[in-house]
């Protein structure tokens, strides 16, 4: 089959596109932040609680509770270390930022998969795509991690190198600016790794369309795509990733500027809108990434598919609807519909996907009830577990309609 | 390339400067001498700028000042310290790459009527008896030095600076001559006292008179103790400095190419004092920063305690990225600075110096054994720098003073002190305290709580007296802490302080007074309130109460603190809202300011502020780890 030459998306299409690829997805955004922030709140309560016999009542605590005096704050500090409670509020905060980060690692792969396979955002789509693609996504992490680790390795002993020979050249602010931009290559290439690693995740949604289920044969097609791409990819992840935490600094900023010292509700939430913010950014990053990807490499199995079904099911009435003429029937859209518009529309004029045209009901599925296209789809591109036999194989049914 | 010298040109300088009327380094009245002096000391000394050597020939004339002979005479070898198997590098853990190592070498050793006694010299390893340790060489002389009696020893020695450690060495081509003669031991209550060089000690030495002279090359600038005397270029690229310092009990030097001259002027009862500034170029912009605060430390010293009696006072500007900065000498500094210090950030620069400038008090004219009793001079030199910023920059602000934030020297002396605060006394010897961080908690912090403490206890007039006092009988002599102690108690008037000092400096106890409950009794009035206060350290001192109503008054009770707990109550048709010891924050030794008080009304904005700091922590870097796996 003849694979369609469509225009890359240019910087500011990956970013528009990016972004609404990630606000369609909202609630995968949310989500995340609520375990976020669910957890930052337990890990609060060993500590509030902790505090409560040093500071509710004692006229000290008025040395923190308003202007902080630093020296206050350290004496508390050693205090709590004397404690017995201290160590249980260090085991909690590492057990339960090691459990975030696990939920998290699980939300975010779900997150790539319902980007990459258009599927609703529901949080049972989310872990399931996450729990069914997690293996491989740490196989992803451990490779793209070796990789990164050889290339910053090299980049930060060059960077001690140079710095030790500024050291023997320069003081003042000269070595501070060599150690500073140093600094800035290796950062930026440690991002770049990044980068690259949220592209071969990318690739292992995408080729899991197909069968392929090695996360090893994701990282060529991502280091591919993004040296053919490279300005407009790092770009937009860099412009992303900065607006993320530039938000973060306003509302800090926000916060120090404007908020009294005894004014803590507004400054918890000044403080959680600059983490949903920075959080927000990193899907955005994603959604872009996912926007170049199934542009520039559509996954070529879904178009058998689509083929296959048309040769099964009789055409509709109006099939000048497939075709990619924009005549909504339906309310629904599809994930074929979403591919035939891949291959069809043009990037720069993004069209409203058309509503789908409900299939006409086949005597064979008259008695079967309905099979979701998640289940359909994970029954043909086996997302994890056993292929399925080809003697148990059902055909797959027609597309439904399923509501967003 | 090392210059060779001979014993005829030592002796030709030393009879050239005899002969000359010799320009004085003091502005002492009537020009004569204010201390004993008991030592002279002619060095004349090449330094080797490239390969951070300097070969030299010393001349010292030792007189005997006890009504003992003497047999053996000790030299401190300090450069010696920095060798992989010294007694400073096994303790600090110290570790040299190659090349980077330092040493002294003594070449020859003889005395005039003696002879060579090159034969008759040793190491010895007075305290931990480490053989491997060259930091105290001894000279055993053929036939004792009669009561009064001196002796001129010649030395020739070569020094390698080490790779900027512990204020020594060099750091590009900049070159601290810190340490770096052999000096002789000090003969104190009849017996040698000539300590090891360990991690956490210093130095002590006996006052004389010091003649130096110094040959580098042209395109370093030098910087030293005393006042110069003299330049001389040599037809090979190279000058010769001469320098003359009298009553002092060290001789330290600082040279680098890259020192900016900025010199200005102190007026005190004595006469004018210069103030030389010796400041890199990279820290050009700071030269105002540093002149004002050196002559503001002199004026309140010279205000509080006496007049600084030399003519002049040189400041270095240590090289950044060393171990150089923040470090007295007699008449001679070493601070440090950054470029991006900000004017409103006065714990860098400022409080460096108005710390090293106290030690021209504390250690320069008062000098105390610092290797034995090292809270003499760094606990008060402490005491009287956050006296000094305090006034200069605000009580509780002298450290920081933003929107959100504030911060007061003394605030963060007292934490560190908290960081260790009964791990050893105050006046445990130098080199015993259980580790270097105590060392520095309890020498420095501590000794500064305690005398704070004692200030309230006395009045702060009373014991900026009795410190005045305390410098003007013992200034170029050796005291030692009960004389310290003495002259507070005779100055005071109190005999009843001994308990306090037995505690506070001799031992370990821990102050710690809480109020641990309050109670209103009564539905409406009159209340019956109830505090009850308790002493939860070992430590015993007397406290005072202050106990606020709901109508506003206050009632104050004092409690001799003997007894573990003691109870106060009042009837008062108002109902008690609060309870306080301390309240004046004047017993920064009491090691728990929280439990100070006790108010009846619940406030939690403090420890829900605290906890929205630590949610946000902990979810940003959750996010952050997020981005990274």
């Amino acid at each position: 089959m003849e694979k369609t030459t469509r225009p890359v998306p240019n910087l500011l299409v990956l970013l528009v596109n990016g972004f609404q690829l990630a606000l369609r997805n909202w609630p995968c955004v949310v989500w995340a932040y609520a375990v976020n922030l669910s957890f930052g709140l337990l890990a609060g309560v060993p500590l509030a609680t902790g505090l409560a016999p040093y500071l509710d009542h004692s006229l000290a605590a008025q040395r923190i509770a308003g202007t902080i005096d630093i020296a206050s704050l350290g004496e508390l500090g050693t205090h709590l270390r004397d404690s017995g409670f201290f160590p249980i509020l260090v085991h909690t905060s590492v057990w339960l930022n090691l459990l975030q980060l696990l939920l998290l690692f699980v939300l975010f792969t779900g997150s790539v998969f319902v980007f990459v396979s258009a599927e609703p955002p529901r949080i049972s789509v989310l872990l399931r795509g996450g729990t069914a693609y997690f293996f491989r996504f740490v196989r992803a992490a451990i490779l793209a991690g070796c990789g990164g680790a050889v290339v910053l390795a090299i980049l930060l002993g060059l960077r001690a190198a140079l710095l030790a020979w500024v050291d023997a050249t320069y003081v003042g602010s000269g070595m501070f600016y060599y150690g500073l931009f140093s600094g800035a290559v290796v950062l930026l290439a440690a991002l770049l790794v990044r980068l690259w690693w949220d592209l071969v995740e990318v690739y292992i949604v995408r080729n899991a369309m197909h069968g392929e289920r090695s996360a090893r044969r994701a990282l060529l097609p991502a280091f591919r795509v993004l040296s053919r791409n490279f300005f407009r990819t790092f770009g937009s992840f860099l412009l992303t990733g900065a607006t993320g935490v530039g938000a973060l600094g306003l509302c800090l900023y926000l916060w120090k500027e404007l908020v009294s010292p005894r004014q803590v509700w507004i400054a918890f939430l000044l403080a959680q809108a600059g983490l949903f913010l920075l959080l927000a950014s990193r899907f955005w990053q994603r959604g872009l990434e996912t926007t170049l990807v199934m542009s520039v490499d559509p996954p070529a199995v879904v178009e058998e598919e689509i083929a296959t079904v048309e040769e099964e099911a009789p055409a509709p009435a109006n099939a000048e609807v497939l075709t990619g003429v924009s005549e909504p029937t339906l309310s629904d859209p599809t994930l074929r519909d979403l591919v035939q518009k891949l291959q069809t529309q043009p990037w720069a004029n993004p069209q409203p996907v058309p509503p789908p045209v409900p299939p006409p009901k086949l005597e064979t599925e008259a008695k079967e009830p309905s099979i979701s296209l998640l289940d359909q789809h994970a029954a043909k591109f086996p997302l994890g577990g056993p292929v399925p036999d080809e003697d148990t194989k059902e055909k797959p049914a027609g597309p439904s309609p399923k509501k967003r | 390339m090392p210059y060779p010298r001979t014993w005829l040109t030592g002796a030709a300088l030393l009879l050239a400067l005899s002969a000359r009327g010799q320009v004085s380094a003091l502005n002492s009245p009537d020009g004569k001498p204010l201390s004993q002096r008991i030592v002279a000391y002619w060095i004349d000394a090449a330094v080797n700028t490239d390969a951070k050597t300097v070969d030299a020939t010393e001349i010292l004339e030792y007189r005997n000042p006890s009504d003992k002979p003497i047999a053996t005479v000790p030299f401190h070898l300090y450069l010696n310290a920095f060798r992989p198997q010294s007694t400073f590098s096994r303790e600090s853990h110290q570790s040299y790459a190659k090349g980077t190592q330092g040493a002294i070498e003594i070449k020859s050793v003889s005395a005039e009527g003696y002879g060579d006694l090159s034969q008759t010299t040793r190491f010895t390893a007075p305290d931990d008896g480490n053989q491997d340790d060259h930091t105290v060489m001894e000279v055993i002389l053929p036939k004792p030095i009669a009561p009064g009696e001196a002796i001129r020893f010649h030395l020739a020695f070569q020094d390698k600076f080490p790779l900027s450690v512990a204020r020594n060495g060099y750091k590009r081509d900049f070159l601290m001559g810190a340490q770096w003669f052999p000096k002789v031991g000090v003969l104190w209550h009849g017996a040698w006292n000539c300590h090891q060089y360990h991690a956490t000690t210093e130095f002590f030495s006996d006052f004389g008179t010091y003649n130096v002279s110094l040959r580098l090359p042209q395109r370093y600038i030098v910087g030293a103790t005393g006042v110069q005397i003299g330049e001389q270029a040599n037809s090979d690229g190279t000058r010769t400095l001469s320098f003359r310092g009298e009553d002092i009990h060290d001789f330290a030097w600082a040279a680098s190419p890259h020192f900016e001259v900025a010199d200005d002027n102190f007026f005190n009862s004595l006469g004018p004092v210069k103030v030389h500034a010796l400041i890199l170029a990279s820290h050009a912009d700071h030269r105002e920063r540093y002149l004002s605060i050196l002559k503001q430390s002199l004026q309140k010293y010279d205000e509080w305690y006496g007049p600084y009696p030399y003519k002049q006072i040189t400041l270095i500007d240590a090289e950044p990225d060393s171990e150089i900065g923040g470090m007295e000498y007699p008449t001679l500094i070493t601070a440090e600075t950054a470029w991006w210090e900000p004017a409103w950030y006065y714990y860098g620069t400022e409080q460096t110096v108005a710390h090293e400038v106290g030690h021209q008090y504390w250690y320069g004219m008062v000098a105390t054994n610092e290797v034995e009793e090292p809270w003499l001079d760094e606990g008060i030199t402490s005491y009287s720098e956050g006296k000094a910023t305090d006034s200069l920059f605000g009580r509780n602000t002298s450290l920081l003073n933003a929107r959100t934030l504030y911060g007061s020297e003394a605030g963060l002396d007292r934490l560190s002190y908290l960081l260790h605060p009964d791990e050893d006394p105050i006046a445990r010897l130098g080199w015993q305290f259980a580790s270097g961080a105590s060392y520095g908690s309890i020498v420095y912090d501590k000794t500064t709580a305690m005398l704070l403490t004692l200030e309230a206890m006395l009045g702060e007039a009373t014991l900026r007296q009795a410190l005045h006092v305390y410098f003007l009988r013992y200034r170029f002599q050796h005291p030692n802490g009960r004389d310290f102690l003495n002259t507070i108690a005779e100055v005071s008037g109190r005999q009843d302080l001994q308990p306090y000092f037995a505690q506070a400096i001799y031992g370990t106890e821990v102050l710690d007074y809480s109020v641990d409950s309050l109670s209103a009794g009564g539905v409406t009035g009159p209340y019956h309130s109830s505090v009850m206060v308790r002493r939860k350290g070992s430590f015993v001192f007397p406290v005072k109460l202050e106990v606020g109503f709901a109508d506003g008054s206050k009632e104050q009770a004092t409690w001799d603190g003997e007894d573990r707990w003691a109870r106060f109550s009042w009837d008062k048709p108002s109902r008690v809202v609060y309870a306080q010891v301390d309240a004046d924050q004047n017993v920064p030794l009491d090691v728990d300011s929280f439990n100070n008080s006790l108010t009846l009304r619940r406030d939690r904005t403090a420890r829900m502020k605290l906890t929205n700091y630590w949610v946000f922590a902990q979810q940003l870097l959750a996010q952050w780890w997020s981005f990274l796996v």
